[in-house]
């Protein structure tokens, strides 16, 4: 009994038990304010990270023209995309063009984007793929002609590739206005390389400009 | 008014703005066109599956590296060197786009969705498209929501989906979580509005040299040979109208009296654009997306008003 009475009349016991009941009472009085701080700093992070995706789109930096990791950064940056996310290069309009030289004397001609390739987002992805393409990368290059080798029915006697710049030059509106010929004269193209079908060698154009 | 009452004035106006609780209809009806895009898009990659994504194909190898530089190994279709691998995944992920679009726990089949997607963007990024960055963009942002809770596969009855899918209702103090990401998908288009018009104001865009685009020349040649469409002033003017609009529309959105109005503009642009240059898919999404601009109640409005045209009883659900 006289145990029971002591610690009931603990002051460690009082202490305790008033702490607990003290520190229930905050936690249950402050749940609406930690709601509140948790939205307010989420609120903050959302317009910090969109003001960052402004000034700095997924981490890239324009005038050091270096990139640092960000959370979310798919949000504004994909593989192959500029600094908004849409693909780079997209308004030059560089496409692949090539010559395949038939064994029976046929020369057939073709070029991504391939017009005839019509479905709106497969056509955008041919045209897009021409336009990677036909940038200054060798491997690139080769492993487009072992894709068109694969697919033709007979051993072409030579292929060549080359890059097009739709060069507007005079801008647009002159073209929009020009006739066909003159249409064709503001393409511009450059050989790539050169498939040698009897000796089964590629040449990239560099390389043969150096010998 | 004091400062106290100011200060808590704005406070209010702060969380209010990011926290709200929004339309169901207005969600799922982002959903249903987000959802049907993206499977649209999954789609129509099948019969180009192989010559773009297998290691046969023409960005086969180390051609791959050089146009990812960011090696990530979280892309399905790497994982197994495989046609039918290759073939399984694409299943998956059309199986999962459809999912999203019939509103079948969006918060699962979304961020899969995403995940799939970004993972044909790192398969080969040699044929991503502007596209494909939006839809990332709304993948992220409508997986946040619950973008399913109508005009979903969940409202057919319990005997065709039993239990499983009728998940309870979550408490109303949460369903204002679900304003923020929708906050947060507009502020982030006003940006891109921004970051586009910026881009807009360079040579390329002012001096007409858009106008060049192969597809429309095309159309020119299809319609009328060495004649221009509309007379060249015109077109400059529109070239400067396009990029006004780009640059202002992140402002002029906020305010009730323009909205509107903006958002008949854009969708008018959009529609110019899409059918112009005959990129209807990436403008048509946009259009979708400026449908987060609506308000809760017309999107609830437009919903009754489908639904009777349909003869069916439609009521909004509630938390």
């Amino acid at each position: 009994m006289r145990l029971f009475r002591r610690r009931r009349r603990s002051a460690g016991v009082y202490l305790y038990a008033g702490r607990w009941i003290r520190l229930r009472k905050w936690l249950v009085e402050s749940v609406p304010l930690m709601v509140f701080g948790l939205q307010f700093a989420v609120t903050m992070a959302i317009v910090l990270h969109l003001a960052m995706a402004l000034v700095a789109p997924a981490g890239h930096f324009p005038i050091s023209e270096s990139r640092v990791p960000t959370p979310f950064a798919y949000l504004t940056w994909l593989p192959g995309g500029n600094a908004i996310g849409f693909p780079q290069d997209a308004t030059r309009h560089r496409f692949l063009f090539f010559k395949i030289f038939g064994q029976d004397g046929a020369v057939v001609e073709g070029s991504l984007p391939d017009h005839g390739a019509y479905h709106l987002i497969r056509y955008d992805r041919w045209s897009r793929v021409g336009e990677v393409v036909s940038r200054d990368n060798p491997t690139l290059h080769r492993n487009m002609l072992l894709f068109l080798l694969e697919r033709l029915p007979s051993p072409p006697l030579k292929v060549e590739l080359y890059a097009g710049v739709w060069a507007p030059g005079d801008v647009a509106l002159p073209v929009l206005q020009a006739s066909k010929r003159e249409r064709e004269r503001s393409i511009a193209v450059h050989l790539l390389g050169t498939y040698d079908g009897l000796h089964r060698t590629w040449t990239p154009a560099r390389e043969r400009k150096g010998i | 008014m004091s400062r106290r009452e100011a200060l808590q004035h704005a406070i209010d106006l702060w969380m209010g703005f990011w926290f709200f609780r929004p339309s169901y209809a207005h969600l799922a009806i982002m959903r249903v066109g987000v959802g049907a895009i993206v499977l649209y898009l999954f789609l129509l990659q099948t019969p180009d599956l192989e010559a773009h994504y297998a290691v046969t194909g023409w960005a086969g190898g180390e051609s791959l590296s050089f146009l990812d530089r960011m090696a990530w190994a979280f892309s399905p279709l790497h994982w197994v060197q495989s046609t039918l691998w290759l073939y399984f995944v694409h299943g998956l992920a059309i199986l999962s786009a459809m999912a999203f679009l019939l509103g079948l726990l969006p918060i699962v089949f979304g961020p899969l969705t995403l995940l799939f997607d970004l993972s044909y963007a790192h398969g080969n990024p040699g044929v991503v498209l502007s596209i494909d960055a939006l839809v990332v963009l709304a993948l992220a942002y409508l997986s946040l929501t619950p973008c399913g809770r109508t005009l979903s596969l969940r409202d057919l009855r319990p005997p065709l989906l039993p239990g499983l899918l009728h998940r309870r209702p979550g408490p109303s103090e949460w369903s204002r979580w679900s304003g923020l990401a929708m906050r947060a998908l507009q502020i982030h288009l006003c940006i891109l509005y921004f970051q586009s018009g910026v881009h807009l104001l360079g040579e390329d865009w002012l001096s007409g040299t858009m106008l060049a685009a192969p597809r429309v020349l095309d159309l020119e040649t299809m319609l009328a040979q060495g004649r221009t469409l509309v007379p060249p002033d015109w077109l400059h003017l529109l070239a400067y109208v396009v990029a006004l609009f780009h640059l202002y529309f992140g402002v002029l959105i906020w305010l009730p009296p323009f909205r509107y109005l903006v958002l008949g503009l854009a969708v008018g642009l959009h529609v110019v654009l899409g059918l112009g240059w005959q990129l209807i898919p990436f403008n048509l999404l946009m259009i979708v997306l400026n449908l987060s601009f609506l308000h809760g109640v017309h999107a609830d409005a437009i919903m009754q008003g489908i639904a009777e045209l349909m003869g069916l009883r439609w009521l909004p659900p509630e938390d």
